[in-house]
């Protein structure tokens, strides 16, 4: 019994010697959590919509679907719309009601869906009634075919709720990097005041940890997840565009 | 109705928390130094979050909010790491 507690002593001493050597390679830092936040006036809107048939059989769901894609690709087309300003997601299956089906209990039927997302990213953009006689055109025009607007999360609360239409930037990079500049320019001031506190002075960023914002998840089928885009908004004026990081300063 | 403050008074709020933070923290390391006797503590990291410093909705701007016109409030969390040599 007592050599086992010995075996254990050394064995910590081992651990603690070999932690020690690696804190006396780490230099003392001070880090600082800190968030730029930018706004981008969006140049994309971006209108959710869903195409959906249901019907007992698979394959009749399927048949009905894809008659009112057809449908609704030919009616857009006739409003000017090109192949790359318009994205469906393409036919996809699920249980009739959405509901839940236990010990392998058979739905009475089949739903098949696909997504419609329609881009809008000219002038319109600037006239806030030219957009919304544009959406109500496309919303209005879908709805002859059956297809019904996508109420979209696209934010994590918005007094607005969720939307069916969604603003963004196509090339978010500047105003990334502005963010960023923002939060870093956050971080010094606070961590000088800490090392003025303890007595000791930074000297250099040892490094610096970007968070990625989260987009909403859902345990749903999302038309975001369709879109190559980062930020979302339900306002055409404004996307807002947030940086957050982690910067570490070293002192001494 | 949500109450703010400007952003000039909310950077001074987050001084005055770090501050308060700050000296809460040389209380405790002031209360584990007397606790072991002949030993040095020594500080090896020091982590500041700003807490609640992202608005939760969208169309707000990120600055510290309360339901109450008496008072807003900010908070932020120090952690520190010691070495006890």
């Amino acid at each position: 019994m007592k050599k086992t507690f010995c075996m254990f002593a050394v064995l910590f001493a081992l651990v603690g010697e070999a932690l020690l050597k690696a804190q006396e390679n780490q230099k003392p830092t001070i880090s600082v959590s800190s968030t730029g936040k930018v706004s981008a006036k969006p140049d994309v809107a971006v209108v959710f919509l869903n195409i959906k048939s249901t019907a007992p059989l698979a394959a009749d769901a399927l048949s009905q679907n894809s008659k009112k894609v057809e449908e609704a690709k030919t009616r857009l087309a006739a409003l000017g719309y090109k192949d790359d300003q318009v994205k469906f997601s393409g036919n996809r299956f699920s249980p009739a009601g959405g509901g839940m089906f236990y010990g392998g209990q058979r739905p009475t039927g089949f739903d098949v869906y696909n997504f419609v997302l329609v881009f809008l990213d000219g002038p319109e953009l600037k006239d806030v009634n030219q957009l919304n006689s544009k959406v109500t055109m496309v919303l209005d025009e879908m709805g002859k075919v059956g297809a019904s607007p996508n109420e979209t999360p696209i934010s994590r609360a918005s007094l607005g709720g969720s939307s069916v239409v969604a603003f963004t930037v196509k090339d978010p990079s500047a105003f990334e990097k502005e963010a960023y500049v923002q939060a870093m320019d956050k971080s010094r001031p606070i961590a000088d005041d800490i090392a003025r506190r303890m007595k000791v002075q930074i000297t250099a960023i040892e490094s610096v940890t970007s968070a990625g914002q989260a987009r909403v998840q859902d345990q749903f089928a999302n038309p975001l997840d369709e879109l190559p885009y980062q930020y979302f908004s339900s306002s055409l004026e404004e996307v807002p565009i947030r940086v957050s990081l982690t910067v570490r300063y070293t002192y001494k | 109705m949500v109450f703010s403050v400007g952003e000039a008074e909310s950077k001074e709020l987050y001084k005055r928390a770090s501050a308060q933070a700050w000296t809460e923290v040389e209380h405790r390391l002031g209360e584990l130094a007397a606790a072991r006797p002949g030993r040095k503590l020594e500080l090896v990291a020091v982590q500041y979050d700003p807490m609640f410093e992202e608005s939760l909705i969208e169309e707000l701007p990120d600055q510290p909010k309360s339901s109450r016109p008496q008072a807003v409030e900010v908070a932020v969390r120090l952690r520190v790491t010691y070495e006890l040599r």
